[in-house]
């Protein structure tokens, strides 16, 4: 309305607000292939601000009780498709999943935490979204829903590019599910306030198991795992032997883009303090 | 369009509305509350941002009909709340505001704060404005008011 430009308006659609599952999955096999589904809404709203989709149909999931469920039963802990930034925010998270806690205190600022989603901010697919490497780090899964079926798949390999998910037409996301273990991760970023970051590591150590998965994101396309047996760690011995052959990895085998933000050397630069504050964080915790 | 119920500022409207409106366009063009400000249409500056059921949110960000039979609150709302007129005289007292742009929208979010955390230390309020821009950078005196405003906030306090 105000002053007619694209920049304030919406293009046209059809709001549709389903009342329990079977009746979004209904109307996605049926309007699938030009319908966005919205939660939070931030992502969607702004993408269609700036004219990037303009979907026929949107499809929101703010009214399924179902999807509003944040389940903790020791072995899993799930995460609903319409549960808020904000209400991930509490000590229980803190103690279960502490890398998933520190991603989404990263996220934008606690008022968009208050609208946006985890499923929502892992389903942009933007490379310096914070969702993806912290649950690449946990190990998580998602549950994917079509009509008539469910699935539950891998988060490794969910996101395929920019912008780009895994995901067909008459399929959504219902909830992400991450193992419970007893485990120790952090979560760090380069960015100015709620700007993009411009890396982040998000490292999780499960301390029974004796792995841990390190991973690097904003730097590329798609986030870069590294494990334990990739660097040959040797959880016996020093950390600063460790760290030595870490720092030896990232510097032959990753290559950060060159862009507007930053050049790639400085990406460089920054991921490797990040990993060795992050892996310090985590590792001489256990000595004290 | 469609006729959606909104309890603005405790008074329920009716207002006819088309899907793809965004709340903001109708709070300040079909409703007339001007104390919502427009800044950056994206959801960084935070300026427009309102309490949907007492939870601060960017109304640039969200839709009209998602708001559908909810409760919003915006800064004129909140001087019926003796608490808020004593942080809204604290702000006065401390200049914290120099163009008063942002001020409706740092006085709901700092009332927000203080209502969750009324023990609020600096990192606690750094944290909850950090979704706030002032341009003309008052940050400091805007801090010292919300500082000062704590104790009416206190449940146990008697003052």
């Amino acid at each position: 309305m105000s002053f007619g430009s694209a920049y304030f308006t919406l293009p046209k659609f059809k709001y549709i607000k389903p009342r329990s599952v079977d009746e979004l999955l209904n109307y996605l096999s049926e309007y699938g292939s030009n319908a966005k589904i919205m939660s939070g809404g931030v992502g969607v709203i702004a993408f269609m601000k700036e004219r990037l989709i303009s979907p026929d149909y949107i499809i929101s999931l703010s009214d399924i009780p179902e999807l509003k469920k944040v389940k903790n039963d020791g072995e899993t802990f799930e995460i609903g498709a319409n549960v808020h930034l904000s209400e991930l925010e509490y000590e229980l998270v803190r103690k279960t999943v502490p890398t998933l806690f520190k991603a989404v205190k990263n996220i934008a600022d606690p008022t968009i935490r208050n609208m946006g989603t985890l499923v929502g901010d892992l389903a942009e697919a933007i490379p310096w979204a914070d969702a993806y490497p912290a649950l690449l780090s946990l190990d998580a899964s998602l549950e994917v829903m079509k009509k008539g079926s469910s699935k539950k798949v891998p988060v490794n390999g969910f996101v395929e590019g920019l912008g780009q998910i895994n995901l067909k037409e008459d399929e959504f996301i219902s909830k992400i599910i991450i193992p419970v273990r007893k485990m120790r991760g952090t979560y760090l970023k380069f960015a100015n306030s709620s700007e993009y970051g411009l890396a982040t590591v998000a490292l999780t150590y499960l301390y029974e198991e004796e792995r841990f998965n390190l991973v690097l994101g904003s730097i590329t396309e798609k986030p870069i795992v590294i494990n334990n047996a990739d660097v040959n760690w040797d959880f016996k011995s020093d950390l600063s032997k460790n760290i030595e052959k870490l720092n030896a990895y990232i510097d032959s085998n990753v290559n950060p883009v060159d862009d507007l933000l930053s050049s790639s050397k400085f990406r460089k630069n920054i991921i490797k303090y990040l990993t060795l504050r992050a892996i310090k964080e985590v590792f001489s915790y256990e000595r004290n | 369009m469609k006729e959606i119920k909104l309890k603005v500022d405790g008074v329920i409207m009716k207002v006819n509305i088309d899907d793809n409106e965004i709340l903001l366009d109708v709070l300040r063009n079909k409703l007339g509350i001007r104390s919502v400000k427009a800044a950056c249409w994206r959801g960084e500056c935070g300026l427009c941002t309102v309490l949907l059921n007492g939870i601060p949110v960017k109304s640039c960000m969200m839709l009209a009909i998602e708001a559908d039979g909810q409760e919003i609150i915006t800064a004129q709302g909140l001087y019926s709340d003796e608490r808020a007129r004593k942080l809204m005289d604290s702000f006065v007292k401390h200049g914290a505001m120099q163009c008063g742009f942002c001020t409706p929208a740092f006085i709901l979010t700092s009332h927000y704060i203080l209502n969750k955390y009324p023990d609020a230390d600096d990192e606690k309020i750094n944290e909850g404005l950090k979704s706030l821009i002032c341009r003309c950078g008052t940050y400091f005196q805007i801090k010292e008011a919300i500082k000062e405003a704590k104790k009416y906030y206190d449940h146990f306090s008697k003052s």
